[in-house]
This record gives C-alpha cells, sequence and structure tokens, in this order.
C-alpha cells in the first residue's frame, strides 16, 4: 500500500533544545494512525512540521510522493492536508457558518472572487452546510463562536478542517478537556468519517486511542518509542514503562 | 576643515544627547509596556512650555529644570492611571492610538495657554555667550547641554545596571509576565517608567527650548524624531537610546550642511531600513 | 455583520445627497458637503486595510498626497486639468507606490508595521518638503484648477457642478468597496483580522491577500488626494504630514472601522465639528480628541456601533 505520509530523520531543535529527534514515521492511504506520548514528547511540534507551520532543522516529509519539507501551510492545504489544533483556534467573532464557509471557499478556489456577495456562491453554500450537518452543528450555524460551548467549538476545530476535503487531517488531541460524553460522541464523529480520508490523531485518551487506531506510535523525549499495532504496543515494556505507567 | 568638523561633531553630539533624552523615555515605555506613547512628544512640548512660564516669572532656569518635570510627572500619572490601565486588556494598539488622541488635545490646550507664537527660552545666565574651545567660539549653552546629557546618560546607566530597580526595568522589558510571576507589582512598575518616561521628555524639553524653540507642532516634530532614535536604537534598550541618539544627532547634523535636500529623506529611509531589516535596532538584542 | 447588499437606505441617501445643492440656498454648506465627501473616500480606502484587514497603517496619507501632488503637478504646473488623463496618472502611481510601499510593509505586522508605513510617508512628506522643483517645497502648489469633465472645455467650475462630480466619484467608490466587502474577497480580508494564522493552515495565501488590500486601498486614497487638490486647489507638504494619517485614521475609528459606512460618518462627524465649533472656538481640537478618546475607551465600536447598539435595545424593549 503506497505511503501517504513519510518522515525521515525528522528532527527539530531549538537553539539547542532537541525537540525532535531523527523520527522515522509512515502513514499508509486510508490508515488511521495515533500518536502517543507523554506532555512535552514533541508531538504537536511533529505536527507543526508537517503542517508547515514550523521549519525542521533536518530531515525530510515526503507527502504523496512529493517532497514537501519546509512548505508553508497555505501550500499543504493546497496539497490535501488539513490539521486541527491542540488549542482552539478558530474565528471567535465570526459565525460557525463563517468558519467553514472560509475554509470552503479557499478549496472552491472562490475566496478571491470579489464582485459577486459572499452569501450567493452555490457550491460554496451546499459544501458548507454538508460540513456542518457531518458534525452536527447545523443548527448553531448562526451562533457567534466565542458563544459556543467548548465542545461545540472542538467539533468546529474538525468541521473547519474537513472543509477542503482533504487527503490526511491530522487531529491534534479531539478531545481534549472533554467530558466523557463529549469525547465519546466526537469519537464517533471521527469513526464516521470516510474510510478513504486518511488519519493522523495525537490523543492521550486511551480509549479513543484504542477505538479509532489502526496503528500507534509512541513518542517519547522526540524520539520514537515503539511503533506498530495496539496491541503490541501496549504490551510493550519500554512503553509501559514510560508511559502507561503500568 | 578642522575647525568646521569640530563645531559641527560638538552640533550633532549636544543634539543627540538632547534627542537621547527625550528618546529614552519613549523606549523604556515601549520596551515595558509594548505601547508607542504618541503623547510623548506632547510631554516634551508641556515641559518645555511649563518651563518657558517658570523662567519668565521666577528668571530661574534650574528652578524650572526640575519643577516642570515634576508638573508632567503629573499629567503622566493621570494618563496611564485615567487612560492607559483600563485598556490594559486590549490590543495593544488601541492604546497606541489612544495615546494619539491625547497628543490630538494637549497640542490643542498648549495653543489655548500659551498662543500659537514661535518662543524661545532664555538660557540660564552666564551661558548666554560663548567660549573658546580649541580655538573656536563655541557657545556655552551648547556645552551645558552636552554636559547634562552626559550627566543624565551616566545617572541612568548607573540605575540600570547597580540598582534593584534597575534590573527589575530590565527584566521586565525582556518579560514581564517572568517579573511579575516573582512577586514585583508590575503595574506599579509600569506607572513608573511611564511617569518617568514623561518627566524625562519634559527635561528634555526645557533643556532643548534655548536651541530648538517652542512652536505650534513641535511635538509631532520632536516625536518623530524620537521615534526615529528607538527605531534605530532598539527599542526597550536605553544604551540603544544613547548610541541611537548620538548616531541620529551626527547624521542629521552633517546630513543638514552637506545634503540639505536629501537628509530629510534620508533618515526616514534609514528608519524604514532599520524596521524591516534589523527590526530589533542596530544596538537592540535580537527579538526572540 | 455588515449587511451585503446594498440597501434601499442608501439610494435615498444619494438622493438626497443630489438634491442638496438645489434644495439649501448656502454656499459654504455645499462646501464643506464636498470635503465630507472627499474625505469620504480617503477614510473608506483606510478602512479596508485597517478595519477590514486589521492591518494598522500610519501611513496612509502618503497615498493621499501621492495622488494630491500628481493632480497638483498636472494641473498647475503641466496644465493638464482633464479627469481622464489625472485619474489615470494618479491612480498608476498610487498602484506602483501600493505594490512597493506593500511588498516591503507587510513584512511586518502590529507595531513595526505601523511605525514602518508612518516611515514610508514621511519619506513622501519628505519629498514634498524639499523637492522644490518639483513639488514647490514648504511653499505648495497653488493654482489647482477645477477639473475638465473628460469632454474638453466641460469644467465643473461652479460650486454645484463641482459637488455632483465629487458626489459622483465618492458615490462609484462607495459601490466599489461595498461590492469588494460583501464579496469572498472581503470576508477572506475579515478572516485575516480575525486569525491570521488559521486562514494560511486553511489555504490562504495571506500576504497576497493584505497586499491586494494595501493596493486597492492606496488607488483609493490616491483618488481622495486627487479629489482634495481639485476641491481646495492648493496642495502643500501638511498634507502629507504624518498627523494627516493620524487625523483620517481618527475619522474611521470615530465612524466604526470595519463598516465603510462608519469611516464615511466619521469623516462627516470630524469635519461638522471642525467647522461648527472652528467658528465658536479656536478649541475644537480638544473636543475632537476627547470624543476620540471616549469611543475609544467606551464605544469601540464608533458611531455605527451606537446605532446598532441602540437599535439592539429598542427591539428588546
Amino acid at each position: 500500500m503506497p505511503e501517504l505520509l513519510l518522515l525521515e530523520q525528522l528532527s527539530k531543535h531549538f537553539s539547542g533544545l532537541h525537540v525532535l529527534r531523527e523520527v522515522d514515521l509512515a502513514v499508509e492511504a486510508g490508515e488511521r494512525r495515533a500518536i502517543i506520548g507523554p506532555n512535552g514528547a514533541g508531538k504537536t511540534t511533529l505536527f507543526n512540521l508537517v503542517s508547515g507551520e514550523l521549519l525542521p532543522s533536518a530531515g525530510r516529509v515526503l507527502f504523496d510522493g512529493q517532497d514537501v519539507t519546509g512548505k508553508p501551510p497555505e501550500q499543504m492545504c493546497a496539497l490535501g492536508l488539513a490539521r486541527t489544533f491542540q488549542k482552539n483556534n478558530l474565528f471567535l467573532q465570526l459565525t460557525a457558518h463563517e468558519n467553514v464557509r472560509l475554509a470552503v471557499q479557499a478549496h472552491e478556489g472562490a475566496a478571491r472572487r470579489w464582485f459577486r456577495p459572499w452569501d450567493s456562491l452555490g457550491g460554496v453554500n451546499a459544501r458548507t452546510q454538508e460540513v456542518l450537518a457531518a458534525m452536527e452543528l447545523w443548527p448553531r450555524r448562526d451562533e457567534l463562536v466565542k458563544n459556543l460551548s467548548y465542545g461545540e467549538q472542538r467539533q468546529l476545530e474538525i468541521a473547519v478542517a474537513l472543509a477542503a476535503r482533504p487527503k490526511l487531517l491530522l487531529l491534534d488531541e479531539p478531545t481534549a478537556g472533554m467530558s466523557p460524553a463529549e469525547t465519546a460522541r466526537t469519537v464517533q464523529m471521527i469513526a464516521a468519517l470516510p474510510r478513504d480520508l486518511t488519519l493522523l490523531i495525537i490523543e492521550h485518551d486511551m480509549d479513543a486511542i484504542f477505538a479509532l487506531a489502526d496503528r500507534i506510535a509512541v513518542l517519547n523525549y522526540g524520539e520514537v518509542l515503539a511503533d506498530g499495532e495496539p496491541e503490541a504496543v501496549k504490551a510493550d515494556p519500554k512503553v509501559q514503562e514510560v508511559y502507561l505507567g503500568v | 576643515m578642522f575647525d568646521f568638523l569640530f563645531v559641527q561633531v560638538l552640533n550633532g553630539v549636544a543634539y543627540g544627547l538632547l534627542i537621547f533624552l527625550l528618546a529614552a523615555g519613549l523606549t523604556l515605555i515601549f520596551g515595558m509596556m509594548d505601547v508607542i506613547n504618541l503623547a510623548h512628544g506632547s510631554f516634551y512640548m508641556v515641559g518645555a512650555y511649563v518651563g518657558l512660564s517658570m523662567v519668565r516669572q521666577t528668571h530661574n532656569f534650574w528652578l524650572a529644570l526640575v519643577v516642570a518635570p515634576l508638573i508632567v510627572a503629573v499629567l503622566g500619572l493621570v494618563v496611564q492611571g485615567g487612560f492607559l490601565r483600563p485598556l490594559y486588556g486590549r490590543l495593544q494598539l488601541d492604546q497606541v492610538i489612544l495615546t494619539f488622541g491625547l497628543a490630538y488635545m494637549l497640542a490643542d490646550a498648549v495653543r489655548w495657554i500659551w498662543g500659537a507664537g514661535v518662543q524661545t527660552i532664555d538660557p540660564p545666565p552666564g551661558f548666554e555667550g560663548g567660549a573658546e574651545v580649541l580655538g573656536n567660539f563655541y557657545p556655552t549653552y551648547r556645552l551645558l547641554v552636552i554636559g547634562i546629557g552626559m550627566v543624565i546618560a551616566l545617572l541612568l546607566w548607573l540605575i540600570q545596571e547597580r540598582t534593584r530597580l534597575g534590573s527589575i526595568i530590565r527584566a521586565g522589558v525582556s518579560d514581564k509576565e517572568m517579573v511579575g510571576g516573582l512577586g514585583v507589582n508590575v503595574g506599579l512598575v509600569f506607572t513608573g517608567v511611564f511617569v518617568f518616561g514623561a518627566a524625562l521628555a519634559a527635561f528634555s524639553g526645557v533643556v532643548a527650548g534655548p536651541i530648538l524653540g517652542l512652536y505650534q507642532g513641535m511635538d509631532s516634530d520632536t516625536l518623530i524624531i524620537a521615534l526615529m532614535v528607538v527605531v534605530v536604537g532598539g527599542l526597550g534598550t536605553l544604551t540603544g537610546a544613547f548610541w541611537g541618539g548620538l548616531l541620529i544627532g551626527l547624521a542629521d547634523t552633517f546630513g543638514k550642511v552637506l545634503i540639505p535636500e536629501f537628509s530629510l529623506f534620508l533618515t526616514f529611509a534609514v528608519m524604514a531600513l532599520v524596521l524591516l531589516f534589523r527590526p530589533s535596532g542596530l544596538l537592540g538584542r535580537k527579538l526572540a | 455583520m455588515s449587511k451585503v447588499r446594498l440597501q434601499p437606505g442608501y439610494a435615498v441617501a444619494l438622493l438626497v445627497l443630489l438634491t442638496f445643492p438645489f434644495v439649501t440656498p448656502s454656499g459654504y454648506s455645499i462646501t464643506v458637503l464636498t470635503e465630507i465627501l472627499v474625505f469620504g473616500v480617503f477614510a473608506m480606502s483606510l478602512d479596508l486595510i485597517l478595519g477590514y484587514t486589521g492591518m494598522p497603517s500610519f501611513g496612509h496619507a502618503a497615498f493621499f498626497g501621492l495622488g494630491a501632488y500628481a493632480t497638483a503637478i498636472l494641473s498647475a504646473k503641466l496644465g493638464v486639468s482633464n479627469l481622464g488623463p489625472v485619474l489615470l496618472v494618479t491612480v498608476a502611481v498610487c498602484i506602483v507606490a501600493g505594490l512597493i510601499l506593500g511588498w516591503l510593509a507587510i513584512r511586518t505586522a502590529g507595531v513595526y508595521f505601523l511605525m514602518l508605513t508612518l516611515a514610508f510617508a514621511q519619506m513622501i512628506f519628505a519629498a514634498a518638503q524639499k523637492w522644490t522643483a518639483l513639488t514647490g517645497g514648504s511653499n505648495g502648489l497653488p493654482g489647482v484648477r477645477k477639473p475638465e469633465v473628460f469632454v474638453p472645455g466641460l469644467v465643473a467650475a461652479d460650486p454645484k457642478a463641482f459637488y455632483l462630480l465629487i458626489l459622483g466619484l465618492f458615490a462609484i467608490s462607495f459601490v466599489f468597496l461595498h461590492r469588494l466587502a460583501s464579496s469572498p474577497f472581503g470576508r477572506s480580508l475579515v478572516g485575516i483580522r480575525e486569525n491570521e494564522s488559521r486562514m494560511r493552515a486553511i489555504g490562504y495565501n495571506v500576504r497576497r491577500y493584505k497586499l491586494a488590500a494595501f493596493v486597492i486601498a492606496g488607488a483609493f486614497g490616491g483618488v481622495a488626494g486627487m479629489m482634495y487638490a481639485f476641491y481646495n486647489n492648493f496642495v502643500a507638504p501638511p498634507d502629507v504630514y504624518w498627523t494627516a494619517s493620524g487625523t483620517v485614521l481618527l475619522m474611521v475609528l470615530i465612524g466604526g472601522a470595519g463598516t465603510l459606512v462608519g469611516p464615511v460618518l466619521g469623516a462627516a462627524f470630524f469635519l461638522l465639528v471642525q467647522n461648527a465649533l472652528s467658528s465658536a472656538t479656536p478649541h475644537w481640537q480638544i473636543v475632537m480628541g476627547a470624543v476620540f478618546i471616549i469611543f475609544i475607551l467606551f464605544v469601540r465600536q464608533g458611531l455605527v456601533g451606537l446605532w446598532t447598539q441602540g437599535w439592539a435595545k429598542v427591539r428588546h424593549a
């Protein structure tokens, strides 16, 4: 099976502080991959290197066969990559509808249109509705994001990322800060995503991981400690010692 | 040739130290509070006019030099407490814009009280004339300005490097959250820095009075120069303000004499270049 | 959110403005209204980058000055007062300047962008002040004639005719900018203001959008400058001084940033207060400054904000 995302010896250091060391990771098309590890292990940094928010100090990122190392976020998005953020990174003063719509209009190439009213683009409106409905946010579409509940905001995070029909979706702790009920619902929604959408998920919630992931990579102090099927990783003594506290 | 150079260098140094005094407050205010105080030129102006009145009333230049900064310090206190503090949570841009509104008001207030005509402060007795320096006749007042400037610069340096207050301020410029976390009352330090900066601007206004004069629009002219010094020297650093001031003082003096048509344009071009390619200033630390 | 389509209210307002000079006997009020329209365009142009895109430019007087001086040089020095070539030259000059200055300025943000735009505008001020052969130096350029409206000989010399010409230019600018602001492009600018990093993550080349906004704003700023030169018949360095950038910023914020209509109201407010008060007292600036500060502190959304808040209260009552 072809690899959609390949990280080769990816490293990142900030003035002497090594955050990621020679990370090798492969994500196959259609796969659901999880990355776990203690806080500070470098998981979000890894996402930032892949999505283009940060430049790697060494190593390569290959996406869909192309070397995309160092490409900025807007180009990565155009290539089919989308991500959510660990801390909600939404347009707080705009409506839920507009949050998604901005992402949709960019993807549909409509963002540059300057003469027609923004709400008159049928294709954009349809896709926006589709995405909001999929994340069960359509009834809340006219609410300002700052007035949405935290759980709804987390869901909107995913909706905004989905809007551009990505090939690969990076989910950074999608259930962070959620109640058990909200977590279960979110996990359900993620599980219900089309199987041709490849997922790379950072998570702390073990139940969510084991429900969703095909393969798990464990990161510790910027290095890959273990990588494989959930049961194998669970049983790995190194992982148990460092992370699962068994 | 030497005479010409010598006189111009002295002019440049005097002017440079003057704008250092002016810029010192502005750079500290930005360093600590991330606010560009667009009313800084107004503090300079009010100080100069208050000094003018005092000298007229009391014929005592030295008294004016002490009292004018104190009065403007109170003004600074009112500005900081009444207008800037309520904006703390907001975008720093709002604070900058607010200081512009204040400058607007202060310019008019000054015109109301003192009128719009061009004025000048008489130099203190004993400094009205010139003296022979290395074969050149040079105004003694400018020598006084150089003296005062160096003394204040030294004092500020001592405070910054050798006192606890100085280290708090240096730390605060670097990282104010950290300083707050260490138990220092950040709000108090902010107020203190702002008030001190205002007082220093007023002080430089009185000192500059006999040389640069007082006129309508002096606040906006002066603010631009202060901004330039702060940008070139580095936002938030007193040493930067010092060397930046000298640099610009000399460049401006020689520029006006050698290439009068271009010097104004060039000074702003330099400011733009620094902002583009070395925003931490020629002497500032690299921004994180 | 601003209304998407042009409201019928605007048509009514246009009708009122059209008939105004024929209904009022006062030549002075026509002059004031003309000036309001000129600065209305200036303020709207700044709103595009300041209000909509969130770029705090403190140097917008640069474009105003370029437009004003281009017009003055063409009209007073070269004898070309025909609206066609003057408009073309003004827009061309401002687009080029906008591309160069914008490309450089957009590399910075926030306070640094503010200071950089200020420095750029001061460079233009310095040129206006010192390049005496071209700009008349500190004396400025008097003798700008009233414009020929495309057809040679058709000069808008009569105050009423000139007013109508300015109204026409204003209306066209307003409609264009309104369409722009209500378009997907306009909403993209708002997105950039609200969360620049997320815009990048969802695929926007933010720099390009900012540059486009900057250039368009500059072009309309220049058009306002052109209108001003024709209105005032005289252009001088103070028109480009940094405080002029501050004044237009004041107008945008008092009126309500990011609303397009707000800045026009802000310009009207500013000029009316200036005119009304300056005959009573020379200290109208204290009032203006105080009003501005009150707005910044308590009514950040400006006059438009007051209006919408007022409506909300009425609806809930």
